[in-house]
């Protein structure tokens, strides 16, 4: 049977019936009151042996547990991220939704055992969105993902506000899972992330419902890994000197003396680094560094104050440079080339860097020039 | 034209818009990640050595189509019939290859445990039903979706938010890599074929610039794009798979709104229709002047590609082994020697009329 140009035209509205069938048997009818939101992930344990602890919203009850009030914590085992995240589904008989996870920490074990094949997995797997933040826990993550906190919000929220609002000042290294497999990837490969510590305060709580065991968070310190995993801890000078050399600062202070002895802050306006290759076994850091003092200009006693002269400017140089170094240096002694300066000396005299191979770190000269202007 | 009939003739302007759907939709998606495994960063300059190619390709494809179409073309008959047999399986092979990638990235990112089959199962009907309707339909389809492609390359170029590195790209050393994963990823260029079954209507072949303002789009947004993708992601491209969406979450819009940045999702997805589309009709047309029923023939190849991809390939990994093995020669055949030849036959048999039309 023929059928004429119109009616033929009709059967397209049943067609379309079908497709929107189909397309809405895509979906696996799981409403909102059966997730379990994921609002940060803490990974601790070994490859093969991972204990994962999610902090989640659930909507159907608003959660109880501890870690807030709307918060429930949840942990679950698997040998791989993928079974854990599989176990936590069916340990919460909640299905587990990461959309919204911002925050993934690390407990050191699972640094030092090797973090590779479960960030591997995330990154591959499109399980948590590239803009989620890294974070690495000294002993446990998953304990510190419970952590009462004196400002009584949850951990994954007060740690994704802390990394957001201080991510242009020194000391802040915020590590996102796209810029960590960036690096990881250059020629020196390593990496960092900010390493965060919760600290007990039991006379400075600052929310009325704080309990005496609340603590506060601490992001002074940063780890640093090579491809093998865990190097070394910064302390809070080398972690200041880390972000000089990787980042745009336009925010915090830093200490000088005047003429007196008294110690001044200055504020730091913008900062920029530039890391050029000299020579094939040296580097240079120009370093441009504008800043203000934190006090107004004026007057005492016939002497100005507030005024960065040039005894000043040399001072927060020098002190800058000192970070620098001592970060380098110390990256250097666990051969970490954390400021990527076998890629920057690759990227000028290409695959002769190449074949110099992982020791050319220690026989690579960098040199600071920073240029302090004020305002 | 005739109601309930089709036509292979389309405007310039649409012809331009075709070529840039067909040229870049799926060289987003896969290809970078591949790309880059195969040479690291300097993927980008794969991507550049091959877009030039296809640039110079379209040339010869584009004086075949306003010379009236592949299948209307007065060249020797031999000729005809292998270029028609050689850009109907290319084109078959093609589709089954972007529509596992179309699927796969809808029924993984897209849906919530989504099930890939159903994926095909409602995308088959939907191309089947545009290559019956043949290139008129489609041109028509493209030109339109065309603006809206550009607005959403545009806002997401305006609220771009990277946190990459423009230096990613040093040093430009064109190595062995660079070349081995031009020759291994033959089957994800070319991509104009199927233009060649188009006519470029008759009283518009002298309208020459919607055509080049479309390639250097293609050039642009293709090269463009795979630097933006090597600045963020550096090596680790070799990792991001669906590149696009990955790209398109750093922008000022996503902070606010979530990881998925929509518009580009629906641009991306209507592209892979119109492309799977395009290139099912190809099948349809040159199976048609072979045995008639060009609808039938449609139907029958949108549903063909579809078997093929539930039954044979399965998944995205088993497409890619496939496809980068020996077939990919046959890439290299239709998409490159078989536009150059037809032209040089067309050519020849003008010139030859030519002469006798004098003597």
């Amino acid at each position: 049977m023929k059928l004429k140009p119109s009616a033929r035209k009709w059967l397209v509205i049943p067609l379309l019936f079908v497709m929107f069938a189909l397309l809405g048997s895509l979906s696996s009818g799981i409403n909102l009151l059966d997730r379990a939101i994921v609002v940060g992930v803490a990974l601790d344990g070994a490859p093969g042996d991972l204990t994962l602890t999610a902090q989640i919203v659930v909507p159907q009850n608003g959660g109880t547990a501890s870690g807030g009030d709307e918060f429930a914590i949840f942990h679950s085992k698997g040998e791989t991220v993928a079974e854990a995240v599989e176990n936590l589904s069916l340990g919460s008989g909640l299905r587990a939704s990461f959309a919204h996870t911002d925050v993934i920490l690390f407990g050191t074990d699972l640094l030092k055992a090797g973090p590779q094949e479960p960030l591997e997995y995330i990154f591959k797997s499109d399980l948590v969105r590239d803009t989620a933040l890294l974070v690495a826990v000294p002993g446990e993550a998953g304990e510190l993902l419970k952590t009462k906190l004196t400002v009584g919000e949850s951990v994954s929220y007060h740690l994704l506000e802390m990394l957001q609002s201080n991510r242009d000042e020194a000391g802040q290294n915020p590590m996102t899972l796209q810029r960590y497999y960036f690096d990881w990837f250059t020629l020196g490969g390593a990496c960092y992330m900010p390493l965060v510590t919760a600290v007990e305060e039991k006379d400075g709580s600052i929310a009325p419902d704080a309990t005496d065991d609340a603590y506060r968070l601490e992001l002074t310190d940063t780890v640093v890994m090579t491809r093998e995993g865990y190097a070394l801890r910064l302390d809070g000078e080398e972690s200041k000197g880390l972000s000089y050399g990787t980042k745009r600062i336009n925010s915090g202070t830093i200490p000088y003396e005047d003429g007196e002895g008294r110690r001044l802050d200055a504020v730091i306006l913008d900062s920029h680094p530039d890391f050029r290759a000299v020579g094939e076994r040296e580097a240079e850091l120009e370093l441009t560094v504008m800043c203000r003092p934190a006090e107004k200009p004026h007057s005492e006693g016939g002497r100005q104050v507030g005024v960065l002269d040039e005894s000043a400017v040399e001072q927060i140089a020098a002190a800058i440079e000192d970070r620098v170094i001592a970060c380098f240096e110390a990256c250097r002694e666990k051969d970490c080339d954390v400021f990527g300066l076998r890629e920057v000396l690759y990227r000028r005299y290409g695959a002769r860097i190449r074949a110099e191979g992982d020791g050319l770190l220690h026989r690579l000269e960098l040199t600071v020039d920073v240029h302090v202007f004020t305002k | 034209m005739r109601r309930g009939t089709t036509s292979t003739s389309v405007y310039p302007s649409q012809l331009a818009a075709l070529a840039f759907i067909a040229s870049v939709t799926f060289k987003v998606l896969m290809l970078p990640r591949y790309f880059a495994g195969e040479c690291g960063r300097q993927f980008w300059l794969a991507a550049a050595i091959m877009i030039t190619l296809d640039i110079a390709v379209f040339a010869f494809v584009y004086k075949i189509a306003c010379a009236g179409g592949l299948c209307s073309l007065d060249i020797p008959l031999a000729v005809k019939n292998a270029a028609l047999i050689l850009a109907v399986v290319g084109s078959a092979f093609k589709a089954v290859l972007f529509c596992s990638e179309t699927v796969a990235y809808a029924a993984t990112t897209l849906f919530d445990e989504g099930l890939w089959r159903l994926v095909l199962a409602s995308l088959v009907p939907a191309l089947a039903y545009i290559a019956y309707k043949g290139f008129n339909v489609i041109a028509r389809v493209a030109q339109v979706a065309v603006w809206l492609i550009g607005a959403v390359v545009v806002l997401n170029v305006l609220l771009a938010d990277f946190n990459g590195d423009p230096d990613a790209v040093l040093p430009i050393m064109p190595d062995a890599g660079v070349i081995s994963a031009c020759d291994k990823y033959l089957f994800w260029f070319g991509d104009f074929t199927p233009l060649m079954f188009c006519s470029v209507a008759v009283d518009m072949r002298r309208k020459h610039a919607p055509v080049l303002i479309s390639l250097a789009f293609i050039a642009l947004f293709t090269i463009g794009f795979t630097i933006a993708l090597a600045c963020v992601f550096g090596g680790g491209t070799t990792y991001a798979s669906f590149a696009f969406a990955k790209l398109s979450v750093f922008n000022k819009l996503s902070k606010l709104l979530g990881a998925l940045d929509f518009p580009v999702v629906s641009a991306w997805l209507i592209m892979a229709t119109i492309k799977l589309s395009l290139l099912l009709t190809a099948v349809a047309e040159g199976t048609a002047h072979f045995v008639g029923h060009r609808g039938a023939a449609a139907v029958i190849a949108a549903v063909a590609v579809g078997l093929v991809c539930k039954l044979a390939v399965g998944n995205v990994g088993a497409a890619h082994d496939f496809f980068t093995g020996g077939v990919r020669y046959l890439a290299a055949v239709v998409e490159y020697a078989v536009p150059m030849v037809v032209y040089a036959a067309w050519e020849l048999s003008r010139r030859r009329r030519e002469r006798r039309v004098c003597a």
